[in-house]
């Protein structure tokens, strides 16, 4: 009890308070924006996250991510234009709603959507990330290691239509982690180690800024490849009658249910994330509709498809963070962003942090919520405002997100010039190779994971032969890493399969 | 052999695995301290086995890239849009070089201007030049102005607050508040004092980027520098 009182003390005060408001504003901006994600406002907000006391730093960071989340809806509903991936299953009816002059409803139904999912996922996540934690007691280097890879395998295979070139950048993010020095002899694993053994690049890559390079100016440099195709040309629409009445919400319980269980499922299983969840809910809520003739047909501008896949992009945000709190392994890009902050600040998720700083786990359900009841306030308010941030030109943004980016990565060593240079230069330097990787068809995703767990992997890895007398069949003596190794072999084998069946057919 | 982004991405990293694995193997084969019967697979292990992975993964991604049907023309093949993310790239390549040498305040006013301006344009055009020299002038003088402004303000709170015993104005918080009104009234005033720019189209672009430019500038260095103390490189701009 004790605990839960100073969880919630860290946020409700009016500094966190403050931070999370103005998170949540700056994330609905951004997930209105065309081609600004979620993951991308996280990163931008990595470096005053770490200026702050730790719960304020994690609740500006979820502030960004539901707002961001829900944001994405305004334009996939105005213009037809998905915010962001998370808001393309909405676009099918929120548009032909537009069309209908139905716009305020539509807007209206996917604030209320946004909040029910957020809330709901939020409830499972209380339920259950205790549970997992604990589960992480009977973790040793061989389970550990093997989850590493189990992370590492799943977001290859679903991040990417083509498996071998998310292996690849799995492959890729683990070698940039390595980078640096040996973590065990202290000795430099960097190219030409004489030469830099007195420069930044002996520490290796940081991780933030290369998460805001990959995904904040990698993003900025495609932005302004569309700047010129008038991405955001501002489109006449009626925009009044806002929120659907109780009623009708209450009619789709069903729909609003399940949506909350597909968004948090999907969300919990690492590297699926929005984009999937939204689609299967809005599967579900179409064969649910048939079955009740009151729901109407979707896709034709009716509300239950724009409840459906709001519901359960903003399920994701709760489901997401449930490996990442109980395993350090994340739902999707964003909860990853997420989960480096906590690293960066010495955090260490799994049971270890759900008995030592118990306190700051419930400070993050708390700002979870408050995050959601935030976002609920700012776009019933701000449903008739928000509209008009599409009318601002891109070509102001994105000049301002690059160079919130560059300070942003040389922001967190900031003290230190050379270092903090460095990190800029880190940050440029990937974002360039990001934006020609996305270019050709690569996902990046996989590079942060790989970031992230390439170093837990090998510490593991390293730790549970060394236990085993240097018997590298460790991995398949012990139960639960079997299992892993299982679940890492069909996660790779399972598209490979079903390629070679579509094949054969 | 095809040479479209793609394929030359796929032999890129052809090429980096083999670099990588020469440098995987070169690495000193330490073991964890206090390993003397040598069960730790050393520093080399996972790198290598990373490199060797890479490897043969690219070249089945090569190989693969050579059947697939022809890349579709992306956002790129536009020219104006090539020339955009070219600038974008040089801009900030010079951004990261030049940030010790020149400062923070010059160097964020040329590349937010520089970006701004010809984002705006939608294209990098010879006759647009003469325009972006003056704009560029003027955004960098009117932030400095602005900076200046601020400083002085910041430097006599500082003083008076320490003379007078009123910590308020030592606080930094408040001080980057005042700096920010300071900022706003002189944006306010630039404004008002340009009012007649409205009837040349051209020029009331140039006076918005440069109101980005300055805002922007003001808001990143007040946040950064005076909030969270992040050292911003002076440069020429010693005061």
């Amino acid at each position: 009890m004790q605990d839960i009182a100073s969880g919630i003390a860290q946020i409700l005060n009016i500094q966190t308070i403050l931070w999370i408001a103005g998170g949540e504003i700056l994330g609905i901006i951004l997930g209105g924006l065309p081609g600004l994600t979620a993951t991308m406002g996280i990163a931008l907000m990595l470096p005053i996250s770490f200026q702050l006391p730790q719960a304020t730093g994690m609740g500006l960071l979820l502030g960004v991510y539901c707002g961001a989340v829900s944001g994405a809806s305004i334009p996939a509903i105005l213009l037809g234009i998905p915010g962001n991936p998370n808001a393309i299953a909405t676009l099918y009816d929120g548009q032909a709603m537009t069309n209908k002059g139905l716009a305020g409803q539509a807007l209206g139904g996917a604030v209320v959507a946004s909040f029910l999912g957020g809330i709901g996922s939020l409830i499972i996540l209380v339920l259950f990330s205790p549970i997992i934690a604990r589960f992480t007691l009977l973790f040793g280097p061989a389970e550990k290691a093997t989850l590493a890879l189990v992370g590492l395998t799943i977001i290859a295979s679903v991040s990417s239509k083509n498996l071998a070139k998310g292996m690849l950048m799995g492959a890729f993010g683990m070698v940039l982690a390595l980078l640096g020095t040996d973590p065990f002899s202290n000795s430099l694993r960097i190219p030409f180690p004489r030469l830099l053994a007195q420069t930044p690049m002996s520490g290796g890559i940081s991780l933030i800024p290369a998460l805001i390079g990959l995904f904040g100016i990698s993003q900025a440099i495609s932005d302004i490849a569309h700047v010129r195709r008038g991405l955001l040309a501002p489109k006449q629409f009626v925009v009044d009658k806002f929120f659907p009445s109780l009623k009708r919400i209450t009619k789709m319980w069903r729909i609003i249910l399940e949506s909350i269980g597909i968004g948090t499922l999907i969300g919990a299983i690492p590297g699926t994330g929005a984009s999937i969840a939204v689609h299967l809910s809005y599967e579900r809520a179409k064969k649910t509709a048939r079955k009740s003739p009151e729901l109407g047909e979707l896709g034709t501008g009716r509300l239950e498809g724009v409840i459906a896949p709001e519901v359960a992009n903003n399920a994701v945000t709760g489901g997401a963070l449930i490996p990442a709190l109980s395993l350090g392994i994340p739902g999707d890009s964003s909860t990853a962003v997420l989960l480096s902050a906590l690293l960066i600040q010495g955090v260490i998720p799994g049971y270890r942090l759900f008995t030592e700083n118990i306190s700051l786990v419930y400070a993050i359900f708390f700002a979870l919520l408050v995050s959601n009841i935030f976002m609920l306030v700012f776009q019933f308010y701000g449903v008739r405002l928000f509209p008009k941030v599409l009318r601002v030109p891109i070509a102001y943004l994105v000049p301002i997100i690059l160079m919130l980016s560059l300070i942003g990565s040389y922001a967190i060593r900031g003290q230190a010039i050379l270092a903090a240079t460095f990190d800029m230069a880190v940050a440029l330097g990937l974002g360039i190779v990001g934006y020609f990787l996305k270019k050709g068809g690569y996902p990046i995703a996989p590079i942060v994971l790989g970031l992230i767990l390439g170093g837990l992997f090998e510490e593991n890895f390293r730790r549970a032969v060394k236990l085993a007398g240097g018997n590298y069949l460790v991995f398949f003596t012990r139960p639960i890493s079997v299992a892993f190794i299982i679940i890492a072999v069909l996660s790779v084998g399972g598209p490979l399969l079903s390629r070679f069946r579509k094949r054969r057919r | 052999m095809r040479t479209g982004l793609r394929s030359t991405l796929a032999l890129i990293f052809v090429v980096f695995s083999l670099l990588y694995i020469v440098f995987a193997v070169s690495v000193d084969q330490n073991r964890m301290i206090g390993d003397q019967e040598g069960w730790d697979p050393g520093s080399r292990a996972v790198p290598v086995a990373l490199g060797v992975l890479m490897l043969v993964l690219s070249i089945y991604i090569f190989t693969r890239e050579q059947r697939e049907p022809p890349e579709e023309p992306s956002d790129t093949r536009d020219a104006g849009a090539r020339k955009l993310v070219v600038l974008a790239l040089v801009v900030c390549l010079f951004y990261v070089l030049l940030f010790r040498i020149i400062g923070f305040i010059l160097v964020t006013a040329t590349l937010l201007f520089t970006l701004s301006f010809f984002s705006r344009k939608g294209d990098l055009l010879f006759r647009d030049v003469p325009v972006y020299g003056l704009g560029l002038f003027a955004a960098v003088s009117f932030t400095l102005l602005v900076y200046t402004a601020g400083r002085l303000a910041t430097r006599w709170m500082f003083y008076f607050g320490r003379q007078l015993s009123i910590p308020l104005l030592g606080n930094n918080l408040f001080r980057a508040g005042a700096a920010m009104l300071i900022a706003a009234g002189l944006i306010a005033a630039m404004l008002v004092l340009s009012r007649g720019l409205k009837k040349s189209e051209r020029w009331k672009d140039v006076r918005n980027v440069l109101v980005v430019t300055t805002a922007t500038t003001e808001i990143l260095y007040l946040v950064f520098k005076q909030i969270f103390t992040v050292d911003l490189v002076g440069g020429l701009v010693f005061w």
